[in-house]
Parts: structure tokens; C-alpha cells; sequence
């Protein structure tokens, strides 16, 4: 019996689901939490028997007799971090806060970016910023204006090749940015809030099916963009000079120090062929301009193909 | 019974062909149960080593390699480390002996390969220990705890200084002068485990004589109290049984070390179970001779419950009844192997008002070893 089956057979609901190149079991015994997991990967490919399900993530009830008041719920995963039990109504939180985790100790095939990522004719922007920068606001903006979103939280970056791998998970919204792309995706395509999460509300919006059914597909990368949303400031543009966007990405890799030498390799590559810009902007649509005229840009600009190994 | 996925792991790293074939959810129980282990870099070696590694799936190889890489870096850690302790200690011209995890990379041990260097520990003369504390001060490491019960704990009791950790690179430094607490019943001769050191080559450093380090496994393993990574620590003891067995001198060495240090007992559990687990080659006589040692019934049947049902559920998500049950009574019995009754009490009397009083001590607790 595996441990699928015997999660099941405790009468507990787990699922394999598929993001990008990662299969997740998933896990809970608890019904509302199950429900609405279900609904979010609804578009992913689950279940597959042909798939080796990576990491496990699962949530349940702290204890007992904290059902009656005040109910709790745990994070446990493969890979255990410094998870606070949270508030029964956050399930979904504590899931892609488990499945964020997994992959940002456990994977090192990729070179891995906190970075959001969308792809046009092959090629593709990456979005690098810390939480609050607005990143995954961007990205969901751009995948729901023709981009096709590779993914909102990690990019993967392939060492031998240097392309990007899709990731294309549901994209985390904070607060106002729920309410901005509320008016641009269709309002099937959201969970509902998640309120009194860590940073404050959450939203979830899954992205348009085309990101998931073609998650399979790499780009390869043409730009890094830096962007930093500032209400009331002027669109503006900065080229970032290589050793600078470098220390940047560094900061923003979680695996960049364990890959070593092939990491240094790899980051040096997509920095020889992508030139790295700041942007700052003031609204979701200027953002959208700013980003267009970086693409012809960084299409303008013959870029370097040496690569480092 | 059926076979947990320890036992589906234990399985596969004893003949690594039976994986070929087997369904991927299957596969994906072994290598879980493998990474909590900290033993996926070692299946991995033994995939690659029996020529099945080509055999088996995209996802299944790129998962283990995920664990190579890591181990990778954790060894070039281990080198950078122990260089650096080496150097802070030079002054003092003592013998800097690598324990465990380091001493199996740095000296290419079969045991190192795929086997992730963890925290530095080192092995030194008792007589350097205050020398060594200020010198290593002195290059940057400080120690973890700052409760004055903790220290007194570890210098009174303990077979090492407390816990160090380097102030800009984190990483954690255990100084030992023995390899069982000094309250513990059985006395290891730790001049003998210094005497009889092999240096490694150019390095300064030194690594324990082959009987020692399995002897200091096996001790590790079986006095320890929490059982952490119980199979990847038997693992250890197959790996190095393994390669040190080829020399036919080192059995009898192994059974004389074993008188010397006081630790008949733990070398015939190591044994038992290594064999038992991943089916080690040991001489017949080697066998009987240490079998020797082992408890009699219905003790022994006790003690194989328990060992057997950890090794069992190792590296499970889910601590079962059984499991939990088995760990708890483990961790009592580490508990008396390592204090007379009295000085067990007073010090279990002294943590649970520490922890009841709250606080601060909450902080260090997951770090202080009762």
C-alpha cells in the first residue's frame, strides 16, 4: 500500500497535481479546506499514475478539542520549516505556503529565481523583486492582457540550457492587487479572500488555461526587469549594469549558493544574454507600457552569447 | 508484514535493481522516505554504482540528483570548515580529529559518498579544551547557549564543550574530548581514540583508526537519545564495516577496540542490525563473538522490538503508535545508559522547572540534548 493509499484509506482526501515540472501530493482530512484546493487546481493535470508525486504538503486540524472554539490548522511537508499553525479558514494558505517551501529547499536541477515570469513569441521577461514590490500584480496583469504567464513566485532556470521553465502555480494576490486584477480576469478565475493571513489579505487567481495546458513549454529568457510599484511617482526606466543586476538575482535565489559554480554559470549566462532594467510606476497600466517598451528594447539590442561553460 | 517504506529503501539500497519495475508511487514513498533519511545522495551512488541509474525515470533520476547536488555542496562546506577550525586551533599543536559526516567526506570513505556533511564535529585532547574554547572565540565562533545551567551542563557532564556557531557563517561546531558522556556507564578510552588517530594527508587534520569510527557510530547511534536518522546512521556503520572488512586484520581489531572502549554492547547491536537491515558481510566468528555482549531473553526480544519498529518507520511522515511508542522508550533508555539515576533526576528536576518557569529558555530547549 502506498502512502496515497493510505491516506485514503484514513479517510483522508490527497491528490497528485502538477505544476511546471513538480508533482505535489496534497493532502487533508479536512472537508471545507479539500474543497476548496479542488476548485483551485481544478485546470491542473491530477492524479496521474505515471507521475512520482515529489513532495507532500498536508493540513489537518491541530487538535481535537480545539475544534469547538477557535479551530487551528498544521502545515506538515517532506521538507518542515518554521510553519505557525494559522487559523482553520487559511487552509489554502498553508497549502501554497508548503508547496512554496518544498521547492524553494528542495529543488536545485534549476536555478532558482524568486521571480515572477511571462513568455511572448518564446521568449520571456523576468519579473525579480521581493515580496510587496508588486511582481505577481504585474505578472497577473500581463497574463491576462495576451503574455502567457510562466509563474508569479519562482522562476526555473535550466543550467545547461538557461531557458526557463514554466511554473505557472495560482498567482498569491495581496490586498489592493486583488481588487485591480478583479477587474481585468473573470471573476471564476478567483478564490475567495483570505483574510487575517501574515501579510495581511490573500487572494488566489488562477491563471488563464492556456499557462496551465502549456506548462510544459520553456522560454528562453530576453530580459530581467526589476520593478518597483510607487503610487504617485513617474514611469520611469534605468538600465541595470550587469554586476548589479548579478549581486540582485543573487539576493533573490534560494539555491544560488548550493548549485555553486554551476549557479555562478548559470546566472552569468542569462546576464550575458538579457539586459536587466529597473522600472518604477505607478499603476498597473503604466507598468504595461513601461514593460512594452523594455521588450522592443531588449529585441533591439544584439545580445551577447557567451556563455560561461 | 508489510513493507514500510524504510524497508522499501533498505531493500533498494542493498540491491538497487529491484527498482527498476517498480510503479511511480511507489518510487515516490523511497525517495521521501530517503530524503527525510538523508540518504537519497546515497541511493543515488548506489543506482549509479550498479549500472541501473540509466534504467530508471526522468523524474526519478532528477529528484536524487536534486539530493547529489546538495551533497555536493554540503562537502565542499565540510572542507572549507574543518580548514578553518584547523587553522584557529594550530596554535595549540594538538591533534584536530574530524568525527563523522566530515571525516567520512574528507577522507573519501565510502560512507561520505552521497552522504551530506552536517554540523563539524571534532574530536580533541581533553587537556586542550580550554585553549581550544578561547582560540575558537578568538576566530569568530561563539557558543549557542547562554543559560548558565546549559554550560554547566555540558562541562560538567558532557563529552563536549556546548554547541558553537560562527558568527558570520552560521555554521555549527561540536568540540569533543570523548565520545560518550562522562556521566555514562561505559568509559571510552578517548587517550586511545587520540593515540591511535591517522592523520589526513597534508591537512593538519586527523581521522579516527577504522575500529574507533565504528565504534564512535555505533555509540552515536545506539546511546543517542532522539534517534534522528536511525537508518542513515546504521547506513554509516554498513558503509564503513564494508570497506574497512576488507582488511581481515580489522575484525579482531574491531572486537579488541570494542573491550577497550567499553562498548561490547553497542558494537553487538550495530552489528545485528546492520546485517539485518543491509544484509553486511561479517565474519562468522566476529559475529558470534560480539553476539556474545547482546542481553539475554526476553530483554533481547525487547530491545529488537524497539530497535526494529524505529528502523522501520524511519523517515516516516507520520509518527504511527508503534513508532512513537518505541522512540519514547529509546529515548529513556538513552537517558539511564547516560546518567546515574540520581544525577538523571536532579537534571530532569532542573530542565522541567526552566522550561515551566518559561521564557527565554523556550528558545534554546530544541538545542539542549535532554
Amino acid at each position: 500500500m502506498t502512502a496515497g493509499e493510505a491516506l485514503r484509506q484514513r479517510g483522508w482526501r490527497a491528490m497528485t497535481v502538477r505544476v511546471g515540472p513538480i508533482d505535489y501530493r496534497l493532502a487533508t482530512p479536512v472537508e471545507t479546506v479539500w474543497r476548496e484546493l479542488s476548485a483551485l487546481y481544478r485546470d491542473y493535470p491530477r492524479d496521474d499514475p505515471q507521475h512520482c508525486p515529489e513532495f507532500e504538503v498536508s493540513v489537518r486540524l491541530t487538535s481535537w478539542w480545539r475544534r469547538f472554539a477557535r479551530p487551528q490548522i498544521e502545515l506538515r511537508a517532506d521538507i518542515m520549516g518554521p510553519f505557525a499553525p494559522l487559523p482553520a479558514s487559511l487552509g489554502q494558505v498553508a497549502f501554497e505556503m508548503g508547496m512554496n517551501y518544498q521547492l524553494a529547499m528542495g529543488l536545485n536541477r534549476y536555478l532558482l529565481l524568486h521571480a515572477s515570469a511571462v513568455e511572448r513569441e518564446g521568449e520571456c521577461v523576468l519579473f525579480s523583486a521581493e515580496s510587496g514590490s508588486g511582481k505577481s500584480t504585474l505578472a497577473a496583469g500581463l497574463a491576462y492582457a495576451g503574455w502567457r504567464l510562466l509563474g508569479d513566485e519562482f522562476a526555473l532556470i535550466e543550467p545547461r540550457t538557461g531557458l526557463a521553465r514554466p511554473f505557472p502555480r495560482p498567482i498569491s494576490l495581496k490586498n489592493r492587487s486583488i481588487d485591480v486584477m478583479m477587474e481585468r480576469a473573470p471573476a471564476e478565475r478567483f478564490s475567495r479572500r483570505y483574510t487575517g493571513a501574515p501579510k495581511g489579505t490573500l487572494g488566489y487567481l488562477l491563471p488563464p488555461s492556456d499557462a496551465i495546458s502549456r506548462m510544459s513549454e520553456p522560454a528562453r529568457p530576453r530580459c530581467v526587469v526589476f520593478p518597483k510599484f510607487q503610487p504617485d511617482s513617474t514611469p520611469a526606466i534605468r538600465r541595470v549594469p550587469v554586476a548589479e543586476a548579478h549581486i540582485l538575482l543573487v539576493a533573490s535565489s534560494t539555491n544560488y549558493q548550493t548549485l555553486g559554480e554551476a549557479g555562478f554559470r548559470a546566472m552569468a549566462n542569462l546576464l550575458d544574454a538579457c539586459p536587466a532594467y529597473a522600472i518604477t510606476y505607478p499603476s498597473l497600466d503604466a507598468a504595461t507600457r513601461l514593460v512594452d517598451q523594455v521588450w522592443q528594447d531588449s529585441g533591439a539590442q544584439a545580445p551577447a552569447r557567451r556563455r560561461h561553460g | 508484514m508489510a513493507e514500510t517504506p524504510a524497508l522499501l529503501l533498505c531493500r533498494l539500497l542493498r540491491t538497487p535493481g529491484d527498482g527498476l519495475g517498480l510503479p511511480p508511487a511507489t518510487w515516490s514513498d523511497a525517495l521521501r522516505c530517503a530524503r527525510r533519511e538523508g540518504l537519497a545522495g546515497v541511493l543515488a551512488g548506489r543506482l549509479r554504482e550498479t549500472g541501473v541509474w540509466d534504467r530508471l525515470s526522468m523524474q526519478v533520476r532528477a529528484i536524487l540528483e536534486d539530493a547529489e547536488i546538495a551533497v555536493a555542496r554540503s562537502h565542499v562546506v565540510a572542507g572549507w570548515e574543518a580548514r578553518q577550525a584547523r587553522a584557529a586551533l594550530k596554535p595549540l599543536g594538538c591533534p584536530v580529529i574530524l568525527l563523522k559526516g566530515s571525516a567520512y567526506a574528507l577522507a573519501g570513505l565510502h560512507a561520505g559518498r552521497g552522504r551530506a556533511a552536517g554540523d563539524l564535529d571534532i574530536l580533541i585532547p581533553r587537556s586542550y579544551l580550554g585553549a581550544a574554547e578561547a582560540q575558537l572565540q578568538e576566530a569568530g565562533w561563539s557558543f549557542v547557549h547562554t543559560d548558565s545551567y546549559d554550560m554547566h551542563y555540558y562541562r560538567a557532564w558532557m563529552h563536549e564543550l556546548p554547541p558553537m556557531v560562527h558568527g558570520t557563517r552560521g555554521t555549527e561546531l561540536d568540540v569533543h574530548h570523548t565520545v560518550l558522556p562522562l556521566t555514562a556507564r561505559a568509559k571510552p578510552d578517548a587517550r586511545a581514540l587520540v593515540r591511535d588517530a591517522r592523520p589526513l594527508a597534508d591537512s593538519g587534520l586527523s581521522i579516527l583508526a577504522p575500529a574507533d569510527m565504528v565504534l564512535h557510530s555505533a555509540a552515536h547511534l545506539f546511546h543517542g537519545g532522539d534517534m534522528v536518522k536511525p537508518l542513515r546512521n546504521l547506513w554509516d556503520i554498513h558503509a564503513l564495516l564494508t570497506e574497512f572488512g576488507q582488511s581481515p586484520a580489522f575484525w579482531p581489531d574491531l572486537a579488541e577496540r570494542a573491550r577497550l572502549h567499553g562498548l561490547g554492547r553497542t558494537l553487538a547491536y550495530a552489528l545485528r542490525y546492520a546485517s539485518r537491515l543491509f544484509g553486511t558481510a561479517i565474519p562468522a566468528a566476529t559475529m558470534s563473538e560480539a553476539a556474545q555482549a547482546l542481553p539475554a531473553q526476553p530483554l533481547l526480544w525487547l530491545m529488537d522490538r524497539l530497535f526494529l519498529t524505529t528502523f522501520r518507520h524511519a523517515g516516516a511522515a507520520e509518527d504511527g503508535t508503534a513508532a512513537y511508542l518505541a522512540g519514547l522508550l529509546l529515548l529513556i533508555r538513552s537517558h539511564w545508559l547516560k546518567m546515574p539515576p540520581l544525577l538523571l533526576a536532579r537534571h530532569l528536576w532542573t530542565k522541567w522547572r526552566r522550561r515551566s518557569v518559561g521564557g527565554q529558555h523556550r528558545v534554546v530547549q530544541s538545542r539542549t540534548p535532554a
